[in-house]
């Protein structure tokens, strides 16, 4: 009988080393840590959740690990909850294509909760972040065709293997074990409608923190000896595949890749990956409309789940105009950028926002609707009659051009604000830090 | 929040009053409690504790609430976490899910126990109108039904008690919506521990969304039947869906239709069970083979049952009725490892064949039932049929039957000192649970 994929992916995160990985892959961990960051302190200073942290600091428990930007302490369960939430409520966090992972806010959130509540030290963090985005990837891309042919949201799903993963690792689980809090989690992980993104309804963002809730608890009680069945994905009539699938998953051949923190895209817009094709077509006309005032008309043709969304999203609230392509593309022609700042409530009421918003209609791009296309063409119209046009066939920081490190650095150093420079120097000397103690020093900084 | 199927149970829920509810229905929620305050302690008894208590025990901080087998308090989502937990290895729980986060929340919000009895009826009416909904969907995709929906009876139940407003609570309701565990039943039929997380998972997640709806972190209002919502998704529709009318308590209350277990095993078993019963004792030497046949969906959990150990076991209706003939019944504890490891149960097991009854395999409404034919060595036979397992509708448990099972679980009678059929509705949760820390 073939190994099932916990199992082989468990002997992976068992057995990964930080010495063995890739140059590149040890270069890219800080700075995956570095974009979460800045997303969970940006997400602090909106405010958006104070009073879902204030609950969780209520909560007590033990003082494990830090609520960043706050220096409230919790259990390091509560504090990946807490953080990945606050920090997922911007939607600039990282994602992995293939999967559809989160990892920033599902993942690292946990690592570091995990590490900082056992004394970890930044080599044995940065491996156990390394361990979750190849333990996430390995798990969710079986099923993640079918999560989204449910009109799921696959993040919130995947995410919890990453986190289950890395905190195994930091735990000092074996393989076994480790496979057994992969199945824990595959049990507890959410069913997870996209409802609550495109209704714009504030639990969306705990799609974020869940998964590292959801990972650590499955770590910290597979060390206790519970686990989670070995077949949980291949189960013949009542795995996960069963559900999203119609089947058993087919796991035959997939093996974790420690490389996969190579394939996380960083965001350069606030808002859901769907609409940042389109923005990026949209960025290559910005010399040529320099006044919002003369357009006529905006024509978004994009591919089929980007116009899907925008059409049943919300642009009234902060989390369902990051799906919407008119309130976005009227943004960036606003604002020249979509940061966080175009989804405050004053920027929703605009009205000159508004105004621009109803000249914008998306359809289908017929050229776009084969699977895995993740394209965005746009067409302005001026009143003096003249046409622009731009195309992108992918969003900007995705595989084809990625962000340079300094492009990922600058992003979050204006997100992060005043703490960056602390935050900053302690995630550059994570590789070499006996424990993360300068790092959460820096974290107690306010946002 | 005013639209959306949240809103509509969430209204009915804060607005429900005492006086609107018969006494009957009232009694009905001190059954429930009663055998969940059993099965709680019980399962702590005989099967040791369950690592969520040791968990619960690490996580103090407010709301607190009691964890029932040690009496210690924890962080409310924790203990009803535990508690949920506890007993879930005997498989002995019947839904509703709603008594350990409503109890959790009464302590919490120092409330009654008149109090937390009405929030348990009004769980019970949303737990079970959205069970009913949703149970056949989550069957055909392998899911398990108790822990998935598990917790919308379990926030309901919190939630009044927690006194959340209508919106709050719709809101709650939706969070659990968005969060319910997918619960993958292969955890059941493949024998993992982790399995037992699903009898205190609801708790857990619907007093968090309860906590979060407090303090303005809610799911939409049309989580679940949206367009891109939880209905449609089990329902494999793909898009918005007109969720069937609720209506409560036009066929009774659903708390007073709780259908006891009266077998420590999944109730797939539990007709099968039920006719062994009246075949009295027959010497287990002396059968030769046995026939079952029985409702689809009990075969089909039947056959996915794999594994010799004792979670999976308690799926397998062979390895269920062989270690029923060869104990001579089943009581709460009976599938340990060592009584599955009597050569005589997976020899007899080998002598039971299950499967589909056509009597049971049409359209309409399931009827749990089974026939079991006994064939003797010497040729005698014995052949009967329900159409009902034990302690089912027509003849549900009794008050003694089930203060019986009480007493067995708990090896006295009593948790915190109150016999919960009895205790005056004036009773303070949070006194009541303090007191659990003198019985442990």
């Amino acid at each position: 009988m073939t190994e099932s994929l916990p199992a082989r992916v468990g002997r992976h995160v068992a057995e990964l080393r930080w010495e063995g990985l890739s140059q590149a892959v040890r270069g890219r961990a800080p700075l995956a840590v570095l974009d979460v960051l800045g997303c969970g302190y940006v997400g602090d200073r909106l405010g958006v959740h104070g009073a879902f942290v204030d609950g969780i600091v209520r909560g007590g428990g033990l003082s494990e690990a830090t609520l960043w930007a706050r220096g409230d302490r919790a259990p390091a369960t509560h504090a990946a909850l807490a953080n990945g939430t606050v920090a997922h409520h911007v939607e600039m966090d990282d994602g992995v294509p293939r999967a559809s992972l989160h990892g920033g806010v599902t993942i690292i959130t946990a690592a570091l909760a995990q590490a900082e509540a056992i004394g970890a030290s930044g080599k044995a963090t940065l491996e156990a972040i390394v361990a979750g985005y190849s333990a996430a990837v390995a798990c969710g891309r079986p099923l993640v065709a079918g999560i989204g042919a449910h009109r799921l949201h696959p993040p919130s799903i995947v995410g919890c293997f990453g986190a289950a993963a890395a905190a195994g690792r930091l735990l000092g689980l074996d393989a076994e074990e480790v496979a057994g809090a992969l199945a824990l989690a595959g049990q507890l992980l959410p069913i997870g409608p996209f409802e609550p993104f495109t209704r714009g309804a504030t639990a969306k963002d705990l799609y974020g923190g869940w998964p590292g809730l959801v990972g650590v608890q499955a770590a910290e009680l597979a060390r206790t000896g519970l686990a989670g069945p070995p077949d949980l994905l291949e189960a013949q009539r009542d795995g996960l595949g069963t559900f999203v699938l119609h089947a058993p998953a087919d796991t035959a051949g997939i093996e974790p890749d420690p490389d996969e923190l190579l394939n996380a895209y960083f965001k350069p817009y606030s808002t859901c990956l769907s609409v940042q094709p389109t923005l990026t077509a949209l960025e290559q006309l910005a010399g040529r409309v320099r006044d919002p005032e003369s357009i006529a008309s905006v024509t978004v043709e994009t591919y089929p789940f980007a116009v899907g969304l925008s059409v049943d999203s919300d642009p009234t609230t902060p989390i369902g105009a990051r799906t919407s392509l008119p309130y976005c593309v009227a943004s960036l022609l606003l604002d020249g950028e979509v940061y966080p700042e175009a989804f405050t409530q004053a920027a929703l009421a605009d009205p000159r926002r508004q105004a621009l918003a109803a000249k914008v209609n998306a359809a289908v791009a017929p050229d776009m609707a084969e699977p895995g296309v993740r394209g965005g063409r746009v067409m302005i119209r001026l009143r003096d009659g003249s046409v622009h046009r731009a195309e992108a066939r992918a969003p900007r920081w995705s595989a084809a051009e990625p962000a340079t490190s300094d492009e990922v650095r600058d992003k979050f150093r204006r997100l992060a604000g005043p703490a960056a420079a602390a935050l900053e120097a302690a995630v550059d000397g994570l590789a070499n830090a006996p424990d993360l103690s300068q790092l959460v020093a820096a974290l107690g900084q306010p946002s | 929040m005013t639209d959306g199927l949240v809103y509509e149970l969430a209204e009915w829920v804060t607005e429900l009053r005492r006086d609107q509810v018969p006494d009957s229905a009232i009694h009905a929620a001190r059954r429930l409690l009663l055998d969940r305050l059993g099965i709680a302690v019980g399962g702590h008894r005989l099967s040791g504790a369950h690592p969520t208590a040791t968990l619960a025990a690490r996580m103090s901080g407010q709301p607190a609430a009691t964890v029932w087998a040690t009496g210690a308090p924890a962080f409310a989502p924790y203990a009803a976490l535990a508690n949920g937990c506890a007993g879930d290895a005997l498989e002995l729980a019947a839904e509703p899910t709603c008594a350990e986060a409503g109890f959790a929340a009464a302590e919490a919000a120092d409330r009654t126990l008149g109090e937390l009895l009405l929030g348990i009826v009004a769980g019970a009416e949303v737990g079970g109108y959205l069970r009913r909904w949703l149970t056949e969907p989550l069957e055909r995709h392998g899911l398990h039904p108790v822990a998935h929906v598990g917790g919308y009876a379990a926030v309901t139940t919190a939630g009044r008690l927690l006194g959340l407003s209508t919106d709050a609570l719709a809101g709650a309701l939706a969070s659990v919506a968005c969060l319910s565990p997918q619960a993958p039943y292969a955890s059941f039929s493949g024998g993992a521990t982790g399995k037992t997380l699903y009898g205190g998972w609801p708790h857990f997640l619907g007093l968090w969304a309860c906590l979060w709806a407090s303090g303005g972190t809610v799911g939409p209002a049309t989580a679940l039947e949206g367009s891109r919502g939880v209905g449609q998704a089990l329902l494999d529709t793909g898009g918005p869906i007109e969720p069937p009318a609720f209506r409560p308590a036009v066929d009774g209350w659903e708390i007073e239709h709780v259908h006891f277990k009266p077998y420590p095993c999944n109730r797939g078993s539990h007709p099968t069970l039920t006719v062994l019963e009246r075949f009295g004792r027959p010497d287990w030497s002396e059968i030769e083979s046995v026939h079952v046949w029985t409702y689809p969906y009990a075969v089909e959990l039947d056959r996915r049952s794999r594994g010799d150990d004792p979670t999976a076991a308690q799926m397998s209706i062979r390895t269920t009725v062989a270690l029923s003939l060869v104990l001579g019944g089943l009581e709460p504890g009976a599938f340990s490892a060592g009584s599955l490891a009597d050569p005589r149960v997976g020899e007899l097991a080998g002598r039971v064949a299950v499967e589909v009854d056509p009597r049971y395999a049409g359209e309409g409404p399931r009827i749990r039932g089974a026939r079991v034919r006994l064939t003797l060595r010497g040729g005698r036979v014995l052949d009967e049929r329900t159409d009902e397992a034990k302690w089912g509708r027509s003849a549900p448990a009794t008050d003694e039957e089930l203060m019986e099972r009480f007493r067995f679980l708990t090896a006295g009678g009593s948790v915190g000192g109150l016999d919960p059929l009895n205790a005056p509705e004036a009773t303070k949760a949070r006194a009541w649970g303090a007191a659990f820390a003198h019985q442990s």
